[in-house]
């Protein structure tokens, strides 16, 4: 965080349900229009989180949880959501979750300590 | 909430599946099992020009359909225009792989 500046912080929590896939995407396109991010962007952060919130319904099952943070700097932005883990973005079967994300965010992460996905988020700003 | 529609039609003799809507965890088990009855009774030609997003649950859907249309010698073509579609389709490199057309006209010319 950068030198006396407050982070703004959004969170949701979803039943790790695949319905419940799309409410996680639109929650964090929501989030990022409002924070002003254009459309390609958010066209990226959907595919990310949709791989993301994929890979934790199938490690979870129905008893987990999606958990979903965005938090905003004046630096930018950092999606973190979790319970994810580097084996949970693996392929099954040909493509891997994490690769995808990658593809789209360079600097995506899983942070092992956190136990989540890390996306740091960098794009042009107003001011 | 319902966020994938399937529709079948006939065009030229060949019948469409057109989707419509967003494919994920939740919906691309329908798009499986409809393109499993199709593949399995003469072929489709798979629209994806009204899909507004698709992830790699999606494309392995469709790749899966792919590799079983080729088992059956049979064409699969795929209509799909810029946008998330294509997008996926770029990042993962699959493009290559697949009988892609920009047109219905193209598709359905595909033997």
């Amino acid at each position: 965080m950068s030198e006396g500046s407050a982070a703004d912080s959004f969170r949701l929590s979803l039943p790790a349900d695949p319905k419940q896939v799309g409410a996680a995407r639109l929650f964090v396109a929501t989030t990022f229009r409002m924070l002003g991010a254009d459309e390609d962007l958010v066209a990226d952060l959907k595919l990310a989180v949709s791989e993301a919130a994929s890979a934790i319904v199938r490690a979870q099952g129905l008893a987990g949880r999606i958990l979903i943070e965005i938090s905003s700097v004046a630096s930018g932005e950092t999606v973190t959501i979790g319970p994810l883990t580097a084996d949970d973005m693996a392929a099954d079967d040909g493509i891997a979750p994490g690769d995808v994300v990658v593809a789209v965010f360079r600097d995506a992460r899983i942070d092992e300590h956190k136990h989540a996905l890390v996306i740091p988020v960098n794009r042009p700003r107003d001011s | 909430m319902d966020i994938l529609t399937l529709d079948v039609a006939e065009r030229s003799g060949r019948r469409v599946l057109m989707a419509n809507g967003e494919i994920d965890l939740a919906t691309a088990p329908m798009l499986e099992e409809r393109l499993e009855e199709l593949l399995s009774d003469g072929g489709v030609v798979l629209d994806l020009t009204a899909v507004s997003f698709i992830d790699s649950t999606g494309l392995r859907v469709i790749l899966n359909a792919h590799q079983n249309a080729e088992d059956q010698a049979q064409s699969f073509p795929i209509v799909a225009v810029d946008g998330p579609v294509m997008r996926l389709f770029d990042i993962t490199g699959v493009g290559n792989r697949l009988a892609l057309f920009s047109s219905m006209d193209d598709a359905l010319a595909d033997e």
